[in-house]
């Protein structure tokens, strides 16, 4: 009997280191706060936003092709939204072993070349990333501040062409954007598209 | 004198064919469309079908590639049923002759190769797998008449290819 117990205990604590605890985010959940290291060297968190109407958070990064073909768009959208009340927050969770050129110090020339004004965090240890269930770069999460909390409106693509941003027909993210505005839900909530994944750490 | 010119003007022009009939096979590169990619899948009768999604710039993708050439040499048929592999190239189509082609030339790749041209994502993502984000490589393994559709997100080996292979055709 008690080494059925032992067992069990055995068991459940191997489960418990195996798989997250913590299922990812979904549409509609709301987000915890977190805390990382901007490119201009101070930490930013989250819920220093909270006199926003939402955030634009992209997990993007230097090094990955679809990234930089939506570098530009990335840049125009925070022009556009942070007068809005919707600033972007731009997280890069690459690995830098595997991708050297993500490392903290790339990102900062990155965000000093292309004229950064929005952050660009460096999610090192992947914690972030792992916790909405970021899967690719780019990949968008639109979160709404609902009683000075965060909740996730959106999750997908900015719009539906990546290559020639002059032959996109849907704008998803400034849709969902626009629905919020409104005081509607996004729909369509959640989109797929191609993009680089994200370069976990191997242990 | 005059032979050994025609026999040099001779040597020249099949020199000149070779190359272009190479460099023909090598562009041989169809860009389609989802539907004519839906299309292969729906025609593939009683082929075993190994479509891998991938692109250049996916360093996962490049480096299974010559496991999957690798297979693909080894197994032209499986119990009487011929196998086909289809690289799906996610490049976009104005990356044709500056990336993709040279890469195959590079590689040296004998499997097809088309380019999906279909950057509307969201439209057809859904259809190959409900669950697909958009992460490369991903590889599906069809096989109509025993109803098999398999799909993995993941880099896969020639251990790998050779076991789904032998594991789901038996």
């Amino acid at each position: 009997m008690t080494n059925r117990f032992f067992l069990l205990v055995f068991a459940i604590s191997i489960l418990s280191f195996t798989f997250p605890v913590v299922p990812a985010y979904e549409v509609g959940d709301l987000v915890e706060n977190f805390t990382l290291k901007n490119v201009d060297g101070k930490m930013t968190s989250l819920y220093d936003f909270t006199n926003e109407e939402g955030i634009i958070l992209v997990f993007t990064c230097n090094t990955c092709p679809v990234s930089q073909a939506y570098e530009q768009r990335i840049i125009d959208l925070h022009k556009k939204y942070r007068k809005k009340g919707f600033p972007v927050i731009a997280i890069n969770p690459n690995d830098v072993t595997i991708r050297p050129g993500d490392s903290y110090d790339a990102m900062v020339d990155r965000a000093i070349d292309k004229d950064y004004s929005f952050h660009y965090l460096h999610d090192e240890d992947q914690e972030i990333a792992m916790r909405f269930g970021a899967a690719k770069t780019p990949h968008v999460y639109l979160l709404q501040n609902v009683n000075d909390e965060f909740k996730i409106a959106y999750i997908g693509s900015i719009d539906d062409n990546s290559n020639d941003e002059t032959a996109v027909t849907r704008y998803y993210l400034e849709d969902a954007i626009a629905a919020l505005q409104a005081g509607n839900t996004p729909d369509p909530a959640k989109t797929v598209a191609i993009g680089c994944s994200i370069k976990w750490r191997v242990n | 004198m005059k032979t050994t010119i025609f026999a040099a003007m001779k040597m020249f022009l099949f020199l000149i064919l070779i190359s272009v009939s190479f460099s023909l096979r090598a562009q041989d590169v169809a860009v389609i469309h989802f539907e004519q990619l839906e299309n292969r899948i729906a025609n593939s009768g009683d082929t075993i079908l190994l479509i891998n999604f991938w692109a250049t710039w996916c360093h996962p993708c490049v480096e299974e590639i010559p496991d999957f050439e690798k297979f693909s040499t080894q197994y032209k048929q499986y119990n009487n049923k011929p196998v086909k592999l289809l690289f799906v190239s996610l490049d976009y189509a104005d990356k044709l002759k500056s990336k993709v082609i040279p890469f195959m030339k590079e590689k040296q790749l004998l499997s097809e190769v088309v380019l999906l041209d279909d950057t509307d994502y969201n439209s057809w993502l859904p259809k190959i797998n409900g669950s697909w984000e958009g992460v490369i490589p991903a590889t599906l393994f069809i096989y109509k008449p025993s109803d098999i559709y398999l799909f993995y997100v993941q880099q896969l080996t020639f251990n790998q290819l050779e076991k789904l292979l032998t594991s789901q055709l038996n």
